[in-house]
């Protein structure tokens, strides 16, 4: 993935799309870059080639699990807009998505609009937008602690400010921006902690940077958290456990497969070390990682709580802005309903996260404090206060 | 005190007002006080809540308590790691062996290997903390039980071990907490006297021949709620482990292999709650069917048994499970379906390894590196991408 650089003229077409999906209840990412692993050449190392990205992806999750996609396509340019309808609706296919919506920045022509209705896309030009965001007045997207959000500096801002980043973290944030939205998303259940336990060295919570980042990952797991209960609402609602493995591992076939690999690899331990294994080797080769009991009380907890998915995922967003940007006031009084229950829910994926990936206990307490204001008194030392610079850059 | 406030708790996910548990605590769940905040914080050291304060004043607690394991092991793992006297170490395993039935006083330095010089200090302990109770047999002999597990009508204890050898009445306990749903033989004077008294429930079951036989089980170490609110709930649990008792017991030929197997395919939604039809099933399933916990669905002349879905009955099937599941003969416990498995997938290639183990010269690799192996064979190793 190259230099990214957002074109400032589409951008406000995606903050456009983005505020009014905020409305809508969504929760939205932007430049959402579809790619996948190339083998390295003449044994050089593997590189990420792109297919293409998404402008503006919104995430909604209704009460019974169902996660609603929403996908942007946004461009000053009137040109090609039949083929570039063509392509969003492949994209739309190929991700998944429930809706997509196509932003011009000027009229397109009549025909276009008629594909675009049997394509299920919607065309949004500035009078549609307009009309839209006559609606949008005295809602919560338009009061001044959101106004991060939908700001163009701000967005362009945060990209350039994460690839400042130490280099140990460069494949955190090429997995983050990219990767993450390849792999099937159970898989991210598992290689997110991986992820982000390997660029342990690189994260610092005091910085506000690595703490963005650190918030900006457990959207993208909270996002996957979702999509989980989701997949569990289908599977098996009352085997909670037997659906979350099904869904990690890739089924039955999946699970018996890791399985049998993993018991040969007992047996080659077994061969090379001549003993049987110690209490410490016992648990090792288990089909679960270390952290499969915390994932599971989390997903537990989040079945329960139908309703805080979607608020999870806008809390998170409101929180990467707000660290971005610094000054502003928790996340508690910035929400004109502020739910409890979810920002206790995305505290406790930060922790989960925190604990599985090894990383400092700090990124939690910040995290507490960027929506509570408040200090949650860590669990396992002393009461650290967060500086001030944390939140005034 | 912990273990109460964090079970009570659990679920909750946020509690708006610490002031307000406080009070419940203490009106509910006996935690005074003074010793609201130590709990709290042993909780929090446990990781299963974060408090949110100001200064010292509690703003909020996020619960956090594991919804998927059991409270007290983590509890008595703390326990443990604190380093717990000697007497309090003595105590707990006194109250443990209650739990298997009453003992007599002077069995407890060869039962449970308690110090004697400790004997009156752990009893004073015991009785000022309500954990322990005596009382005397008709020998005059100082008999313990423990008022946590609690009997249906403790007031008949004494009357049985009054009757009865004290030995005798710890060897019928025993034997019942062993195998819950003991079939009631009229030989079998203690537990006679015992179900007789009420101190014992045994649901009755009729058999083959035409007589109903009783099926003993015990309500010690039960959650005292099933003794009252949900008593209801107890009864039908006892009547389900009667049932399948029956069939495991006095099945003939097609006999029941694994009561638990029976009770958790009742609780199976994928099998819409419902037992095979069996020629049996009218006669053995008939106490269930007047509780109102199970229906028959006629197939043919036979009958096939379906669970009545609501809350309370599956309540009762899982009760009946756990009880049955903590007095399973001894061969049956600490089976581990996937530990099997992987030992069954083992034994492929164990015999060529045994082989080689001779010739191969020992080779030791870190932990770490099996444990990157390890996750990497579960798909979770990082992805390389730069």
């Amino acid at each position: 993935v190259g230099v990214y650089q957002l074109s400032q003229r589409d951008l406000q077409l995606k903050l456009t799309i983005r505020k009014i999906l905020w409305h809508a209840g969504y929760s939205n990412r932007l430049n959402v870059v579809l790619s996948t692993l190339i083998a390295g050449e003449r044994g050089s190392r593997a590189g990420v080639e792109g297919f293409t990205d998404i402008d503006v992806l919104g995430v909604l999750v209704t009460p019974d699990f169902r996660v609603v996609r929403s996908i942007a396509d946004c461009s000053t340019s009137a040109r090609n807009v039949a083929q570039r309808l063509f392509w969003l609706s492949g994209v739309m296919g190929s991700f998944d998505a429930d809706a997509a919506y196509m932003l011009r920045s000027q009229e397109v022509p009549p025909s276009a609009r008629q594909l675009a209705e049997r394509l299920r896309i919607a065309i949004l030009t500035p009078p549609d937008t307009a009309s839209l965001g006559n609606s949008l007045l005295g809602s919560e997207a338009e009061r001044s602690e959101f106004a991060p959000l939908f700001d163009a500096a701000v967005a362009s801002r945060l990209e350039r400010e994460i690839d400042t980043l130490p280099g140990n973290t460069s494949a955190l944030r090429t997995y983050r921006r990219s990767l993450f939205w390849t792999l099937p998303l159970g898989q991210n259940l598992m290689q997110m902690v991986s992820q982000l336990g390997r660029a342990k060295e690189g994260l610092d919570p005091s910085n506000r940077v690595s703490l963005a980042l650190f918030i900006d990952c457990t959207w993208l797991y909270a996002y996957v958290l979702a999509d989980t209960c989701s997949a569990i609402t289908r599977l098996h609602l009352s085997d909670i456990e037997g659906s979350l493995k099904r869904h990690m591992f890739g089924g039955d076939i999946g699970i018996r497969a890791r399985e049998t690999l993993l018991t040969r690899l007992n047996a080659l331990r077994k061969e090379l070390e001549r003993r049987d294994a110690t209490p410490e080797q016992a648990g090792m080769f288990g089909l679960t990682p270390p952290y499969f009991t915390g994932l599971l009380e989390l997903i537990a907890r989040m079945l329960r709580r139908p309703h805080a998915a979607s608020r999870i995922l806008r809390l998170a967003e409101y929180t990467l802005y707000a660290v971005l940007m610094g000054g502003q006031g928790p996340a508690r009084q910035s929400f004109a309903e502020f739910d409890e229950i979810a920002s206790k829910l995305f505290v406790d994926i930060a922790a989960f996260l925190a604990e599985a990936a090894d990383l400092p206990m700090q990124f939690v307490e910040a995290t507490q404090a960027l929506i509570s204001g408040e200090m949650s008194q860590p669990q396992d030392k002393p009461a650290t206060v967060v500086q001030p610079t944390l939140l005034n850059p | 005190m912990a273990a109460a406030l964090a079970v009570n708790i659990r679920g909750r996910d946020v509690i708006d007002d610490p002031d307000a548990l406080k009070v419940i605590a203490a009106d509910q769940l006996g935690v005074e006080g003074f010793a609201f905040r130590p709990v709290l914080d042993l909780l929090q050291e446990l990781g299963f809540v974060r408090v949110e304060q100001r200064g010292s004043r509690l703003l909020k607690v996020y619960e956090t308590v594991p919804l998927h394991h059991s409270v007290f092991e983590d509890l008595g793992g703390h326990w443990r790691d604190q380093r717990s006297s000697g007497v309090e170490e003595e105590l707990v395993a006194v109250v443990d062996a209650l739990a298997d039935g009453p003992m007599p006083e002077e069995q407890m330095e060869r039962r449970i290997g308690i110090e004697r010089d400790d004997i009156p200090t752990l009893l004073r302990i015991g009785e000022g903390s309500e954990m322990i109770r005596r009382l005397k047999s008709r020998g005059g002999e100082s008999i313990l039980y423990s008022p946590l597990f609690s009997f249906e009508r403790p007031d008949q204890l004494e009357r049985v071990f009054e009757n009865h050898q004290s030995d005798d009445v710890r060897e019928a306990f025993e034997r019942v907490k062993s195998y819950q749903g003991l079939p009631l033989l009229d030989q079998d004077e203690v537990l006679n006297d015992a179900v007789g008294r009420g101190l014992l429930p045994a649901p009755g079951v009729r058999l083959p021949d035409g007589t109903e036989r009783p099926f003993v089980c015990t309500t010690a170490g039960i959650n005292r709620e099933f003794l009252t609110v949900k008593k209801s709930v107890l009864d039908r649990a006892l009547a389900a482990i009667a049932c399948v008792r029956c069939g495991e017991n006095y099945g003939g030929a097609s006999a029941i292999h694994s009561p638990k197997a029976i009770l958790r395919a009742l609780l199976d939604a994928s099998r819409q709650y419902r037992l095979r039809p069996h020629s049996s099933h009218r006669r053995q399933y008939r106490l269930l069917r007047r509780l109102q916990v199970v229906r028959y669905i006629p197939a043919g002349s036979w009958v096939s048994v379906q669970l009545i879905d609501s809350e309370d009955n599956k309540e009762a099937i899982r009760l009946a499970i756990d009880l049955l599941e903590y007095g399973e003969p001894v061969r049956e416990r600490g089976v581990d379906e996937d530990a099997q498995k992987l030992i069954k997938a083992e034994g492929l290639y164990v015999p060529p390894i045994e082989t080689l183990h001779t010739r191969r010269p020992r080779i030791h690799l870190p932990d770490a590196t099996w444990e990157a192996l390890a996750e990497a064979a579960r798909g979770g190793v990082p992805i390389e991408s730069t």
